[in-house]
């Protein structure tokens, strides 16, 4: 068919067009290749460039997901074992490691939000990447600090967080 | 911004829907999900809602290795090989991750009752031991230890009320469909002959069930199926799936599966897959378990000793019993050539994945063989531990159980 890269836009929440390669955001995001599949028969026949409306995601964490897109799915990248936690031996990263560890080095609701769209989009490998970084940020926590960090409310009773801690006393 | 999250029963954790939530929980280690109940209610409920602990559920982290202590000359052994017994831990998680915060010896249950026990199964997250008080008297046990390693919980099993000459004991549990674990017990009179009781032990009454083989009339294919099997001395592997407890018996020279269930009575007799052809004398059942929801069963052909053929059938249809073969695989391209008799174990097959960790007794090395990538890389070596060893899965499981009374 055509030589040249078909791209698609996509428009963030907040109205900003992204321009992406179809085939790589295609790899990436179960979500849009079954907007793209949708679409295709109606612009068969025309030059005009799709944009698809992405309602759900800020350009601000869009632009964040697309860089990550890019990196991970475009099909000049990639070389390698993908992540294994049995074989990921000290010295014998994934090239992308590093990449990756940059990526979710941000505040919490950056991260919060890239979970957000990572699950809408339905990209496995960056949901998996941002789940862990929440689970790595939860681990070694005290309880205070998971509250303050997530800004979550204390909604026990103290007589009720008496009862929640003495029944799980043995795991602290 | 507003409407971008859906809000489900229990939401409102860290800002997040319940889904991505349990994701990110799932990934959590060692007791801290159990410590998260205090954060909020939110946070307790979706934790405790029984519908979510097969999400939590752990993957397999390690494995508790048994060794004996140092090898003794032929008239020693026996005397005191319960006294020779030592535990350790590999870590199977990642480099970067944390510690894990387990008791590598069991101290919690040796030390601070005196009890000597030693591995016999584990099933999702307990460990099942056997005790005995006179050293030299392995095979007559007193009675079992069923253990959480993780919260260190413990109860003590008593013997079954009837003994024949040789018993095989097999754990089953799982948390998913209740917190109860039981005892299964096959016991021959001597070696090669048939079956001839069958004892159920439950958490929740504390009793040993009479013999069920006599209180049952199985139709068909299973009518008097303990006429036709005994024990293999050597094959001990079981596998606790869709409610069943499958292990391994033998008849007519060949492995057949048993499904038991809970209350005893035998459900259905599985062909072994891989030795119908023929040309099976060679062949025999080097693994049996459960992955990824299914039986798996791995054949050891072995036509010439430096050279074995390992294949690995999945029972993808349980109720067909159609086996699909998943993975052939040399032994050459797991070991390379190590020019004398090949000497391994296969241990366990992964939980959630296409992993086989198999135990080198040539090099004392645990290696991991991933069937996807057909790669080979050694885990752990036992350098210091030359000697028959025995393995229990690590799989952490966080709830304190009523069935277990015990807890140091």
């Amino acid at each position: 068919m055509a030589s040249e890269k078909k791209v698609v836009f996509l428009r963030s929440s907040d109205g900003e067009a992204f321009e992406v390669s179809e085939e790589v955001i295609s790899a990436a995001s179960v979500t849009i290749k079954g907007m793209i599949d949708e679409e295709s028969p109606s612009r068969a026949d025309t030059a005009a460039t799709t944009t698809l409306a992405i309602p759900n995601v800020t350009a601000a964490t869009l632009s964040r997901v697309l860089h990550y897109v890019n990196k991970h799915f475009d099909a000049a990248a990639v070389v390698g074992r993908p992540d294994d936690y049995i074989f990921c031996a000290p010295g014998d990263e994934h090239p992308l490691a590093r990449f990756d560890d940059d990526f979710v080095d941000v505040d919490n609701d950056t991260l919060i939000d890239l979970v957000h769209a990572a699950e809408y989009l339905h990209i496995k490998k960056l949901f998996d990447l941002t789940c862990k970084a929440v689970a790595d940020k939860l681990k070694g926590r005290t309880i205070d600090q998971i509250r303050e960090t997530f800004g979550i409310v204390n909604d026990y009773t103290v007589e009720e967080e008496v009862e929640v801690y003495r029944e799980n006393s043995w795991a602290f | 911004m507003e409407g971008c999250s859906k809000t489900t029963a229990g939401a409102g954790v860290a800002g997040l829907p319940d889904d991505p939530v349990l994701e990110i929980l799932s990934r959590v280690p060692a007791k801290s999900v159990c410590r998260f109940k205090c954060v909020s209610k939110a946070w307790r409920d979706l934790i405790a809602d029984p519908n979510n602990r097969k999400r939590l559920r752990h993957a397999m982290q390690g494995l508790f290795v048994q060794t004996y202590a140092d090898e003794l000359d032929d008239e020693e052994l026996g005397k005191d090989d319960l006294g020779r017994i030592r535990f350790r831990f590999i870590n199977l998680t990642a480099v970067r991750s944390v510690p894990l915060d387990i008791d590598p010896c069991f101290s919690f249950l040796t030390e601070m009752t005196g009890i000597k026990a030693f591995l016999l199964d584990s099933c999702n997250g307990l460990i099942l031991f056997g005790q005995s008080q006179d050293p030299s008297l392995l095979l007559l046990l007193d009675g079992y230890i069923v253990c959480n390693p993780t919260t260190r919980q413990w109860s003590a099993v008593p013997a079954c009320g009837s003994r024949e000459a040789i018993s095989h004991t097999y754990l089953a549990f799982d948390p998913v469909v209740s917190s109860h674990f039981h005892l299964v017990q096959l016991q021959i009179p001597d070696v090669q002959e048939n079956v001839v009781s069958l004892h159920v032990y439950s958490s929740e009454t504390g009793t040993w069930s009479h013999n069920q083989i006599d209180k049952q009339k199985e139709q068909g294919q299973l009518e008097g199926w303990h006429h036709q099997f005994t024990l293999d001395p050597l094959q001990h592997q079981c596998a606790f799936v869709n409610g069943f407890l499958h292990l391994i018996v033998w008849g007519s020279n060949v492995h057949h599966i048993l499904a038991v269930d809970v209350q005893g009575k035998a459900r259905r007799m599985i062909t072994v897959p891989g030795l119908a052809d023929g040309r099976h004398e060679h062949n025999f059942v080097c693994y049996f378990g459960q992955s990824q929801g299914h039986l798996h069963c791995m054949i050891l052909e072995s036509a010439d000793k430096k050279n074995v053929e390992l294949s690995t059938w999945v029972l993808q249809d349980y109720d067909t019993q159609e086996w699909v073969l998943k993975n052939t695989v040399n032994s050459l391209d797991v070991f390379g050539d190590m020019g004398g008799v090949l000497e391994f174990q296969v241990i366990y097959i992964h939980q959630d994945c296409n992993l086989v960790f198999i135990f080198d007794q040539l090099n004392y090395e645990l290696v991991a063989y991933d069937m996807d990538r057909k790669e080979a890389s050694v885990i752990a070596t036992l350098e210091d531990d030359k000697t028959q060893s025995d393995f229990a899965r690590y799989i952490p499981y966080f709830s304190e159980s009523p069935a277990l009374t015990n807890k140091y």
